[in-house]
């Protein structure tokens, strides 16, 4: 379970992690750990954390903590579970065919699509890409919907 | 038939007349021909620099070969080195040869000034040999009689002399009472005066005999007194060793009295104390000798540091007609100085392991560091597929590696953090452009807020941004209806 990795509450932990993590890429996991969806993303990532560790690393960062709302406010998170990926503090895009392509949004439905995942943005990173098309068919994306205004 | 030619660069025969100068070959030994005699000019001028003497066993084999004029130059005649050389080489006569030679073999003329000495070079030259020439005659040098050394003028061919080639001497012979003698007597501290300050002197110097078996304590006063009598100077400051035990040199004192008046000793102004061992010289005893003569004398004192250890040699007193004195902090017993080469102040007590420890250590990096560095073929290409240089953020991934290796060895204290406004990159939702707009669309924002904010509390009253807020489905462009 989610025992493994602890959640970050504070905007110098997640800094650092990102700093940190070199060649590899890094997955912030933003949610709260009483949200059913959350808890069964933290389920599939637990499971995969040994799996993927040669090319990524994961983070749980508590969507609720008063220092993480500058991060929700700059990656414009509005639901929750939201998962971020970065590849050398840069932030890697996957278009899955949903309104927003800079984060993924709610579960996997088995590890293993997390890995095909992760693998993929690593891949695309490798040569160079900043956003990646996702491996999964369109029935295993969640879905939601965006209404946006005009700023 | 057309007549050969021969080119004397190529060293070939041709049958063309002018045509053979603007070949690609004849340039190319051209260039090199002419290098060579450039350097030959480099060092006859070298020697117009340096004007020495042309000594009898380079006569023969100093020759010139002047390529322009093809013809040999000796210094059969000459006084000074390469004279009849730069003579010819300053002649109107090879100036021209050199200008025609460079005309016909298609070279610029306006390099000939390297071929050839200048009038005002030859000029300067002249001015310095009669320089020299002046300069000799002054310095005569005395020759002592009887001696065999170098300045005496003789050579390898004078049948007389001991070097001669050929000349069957053993060593007995060699050692002859016409040839220079150790010395047995000090040289330091002598000079140039008469003899009957001498004599005064030497009565002197029986009574410094009577004081040999003081004590080291009571020396001291009567050393500094007598340094005031002799060479009238006052201040003085004389250091010893309390605990120092003084060697006599027993000939010093006797001899002083007993050198020829004929001996010249030219006068020296730093006296020197010796601490040492060497018994074969001098006889076991306390106190201190002199050989005081003239007003200028040498103070030495032989000390015993430790058993077994090196001489060393310190000055005791020292003075100077314009020079002020110091005081020198006194040597202890474990120390070295200059003279007996101890560790100098500016190595540390452990430096001096690193850097004279050369034996045992080797020098440079070790084997691992050197592995470290250098990375086998099988490792760079593994290295390669895990880190291509193409891939997203390699230039901030090799920064930041640095940096931790850095942090690593320690030669940082700490790694550098992001500061607490610090923002990743990341491109947003509602985005077009670059990446690096959002960080700085996010701050405005903020800041904008922030105004929006202060200004609402200020004014206590609830504003609206904007009208209404349109709020659209996103629809996809790639999915078809």
């Amino acid at each position: 379970m989610s025992y493994l990795l602890e959640s970050l509450t504070r905007k110098v932990d997640v800094d650092n992690l990102i700093l940190n993590t070199i060649d590899r890429v890094l997955v912030l996991r933003f949610g709260r750990t009483s949200d059913v969806v959350c808890m069964q993303l933290d389920e599939i990532i637990a499971k995969s954390v040994r799996d993927v560790s040669k090319f990524a690393a994961i983070g749980l960062v508590d969507a609720d903590a008063p220092e993480i709302q500058s991060y929700i406010k700059y990656f414009d998170i509005t639901l929750i579970p939201a998962t971020i990926f970065f590849f050398n503090a840069h932030h890697m895009k996957m278009d899955s065919g949903t309104p927003d392509h800079t984060k993924w949004i709610g579960a996997f439905h088995s590890k293993q699509d997390f890995i095909d995942v992760v693998e993929v943005i690593f891949r695309g990173a490798m040569k160079g890409k900043l956003i990646v098309t996702c491996p999964l068919p369109k029935e295993r994306v969640p879905k939601f919907e965006l209404l946006y205004g005009n700023i | 038939m057309a007549p050969l030619n021969f080119c004397p660069v190529c060293r070939i025969h041709h049958d063309k007349v002018k045509g053979h100068k603007y070949g690609v070959k004849h340039k190319k030994y051209l260039t090199e021909f002419l290098s060579k005699a450039r350097k030959k000019l480099q060092d006859v001028r070298l020697s117009m620099k340096e004007v020495t003497t042309l000594q009898d066993e380079d006569r023969d084999r100093s020759k010139f070969w002047c390529a322009f004029c093809e013809q040999e130059i000796d210094e059969k005649k000459s006084v000074f080195v390469s004279e009849s050389t730069i003579q010819h080489l300053g002649n109107p006569q090879h100036v021209f040869m050199v200008k025609k030679f460079l005309a016909d073999q298609g070279a610029h003329l306006a390099d000939s000034f390297s071929y050839f000495i200048s009038k005002e070079e030859t000029l300067q030259w002249q001015e310095r040999c009669k320089n020299l020439t002046a300069t000799m005659a002054k310095t005569s040098v005395v020759e002592l009689p009887g001696t065999n050394n170098i300045h005496s003028g003789t050579s390898l061919n004078d049948e007389g002399s001991s070097l001669a080639l050929g000349s069957r001497q053993s060593f007995s012979h060699v050692a002859s009472v016409h040839d220079v003698q150790p010395l047995t007597v000090l040289t330091v501290g002598r000079t140039q005066n008469s003899l009957s300050t001498h004599n005064e002197v030497s009565s002197a110097a029986t009574e410094t005999g009577s004081l040999r078996r003081h004590s080291v304590s009571d020396r001291t006063e009567t050393l500094v007194d007598f340094a005031n009598e002799w060479a009238g100077v006052s201040g003085n400051s004389v250091h010893y060793m309390d605990s120092a035990k003084f060697l006599v040199p027993t000939n010093f004192g006797l001899e002083a009295s007993t050198r020829k008046p004929s001996d010249d000793y030219r006068p020296t102004e730093v006296f020197k104390a010796w601490r040492g061992t060497d018994t074969s010289h001098y006889t076991q005893g306390r106190g201190v000798n002199w050989s005081a003569t003239n007003g200028a004398f040498s103070v030495q004192g032989i000390m015993q540091s430790l058993p077994g250890a090196a001489p060393v040699q310190y000055t005791v007193m020292a003075s100077g007609q314009t020079l002020s004195k110091i005081v020198c902090p006194p040597l202890l017993s474990g120390e070295g100085n200059v003279h007996s080469g101890g560790t100098p102040p500016w190595i540390g007590p452990n430096e001096d392991k690193k850097l004279f420890d050369v034996l045992n250590d080797e020098i440079g990096p070790s084997i691992e560091a050197v592995k470290k560095q250098s990375l086998s073929k099988t490792q760079e290409r593994k290295l390669a597929k895990l880190r291509p240089p193409n891939r997203v953020g390699a230039a901030w991934a090799e920064m930041r590696r640095a940096q931790l290796e850095r942090a690593e060895r320690g030669e940082t204290l700490d790694v550098p953090q992001a500061d607490a406004s610090w923002l990743p990159n990341f491109g947003r939702v509602w985005q077009s452009g670059s990446r690096h707009d959002t960080r700085r669309e996010f701050e405005a924002e903020k800041r904008r807020e922030a105004k929006r904010l202060a200004s609402e509390l200020g004014k206590r009253t609830v504003t609206s941004v904007e009208g209404p807020v349109q709020f659209q489905p996103y629809v996809s462009k790639r999915r078809v209806a």
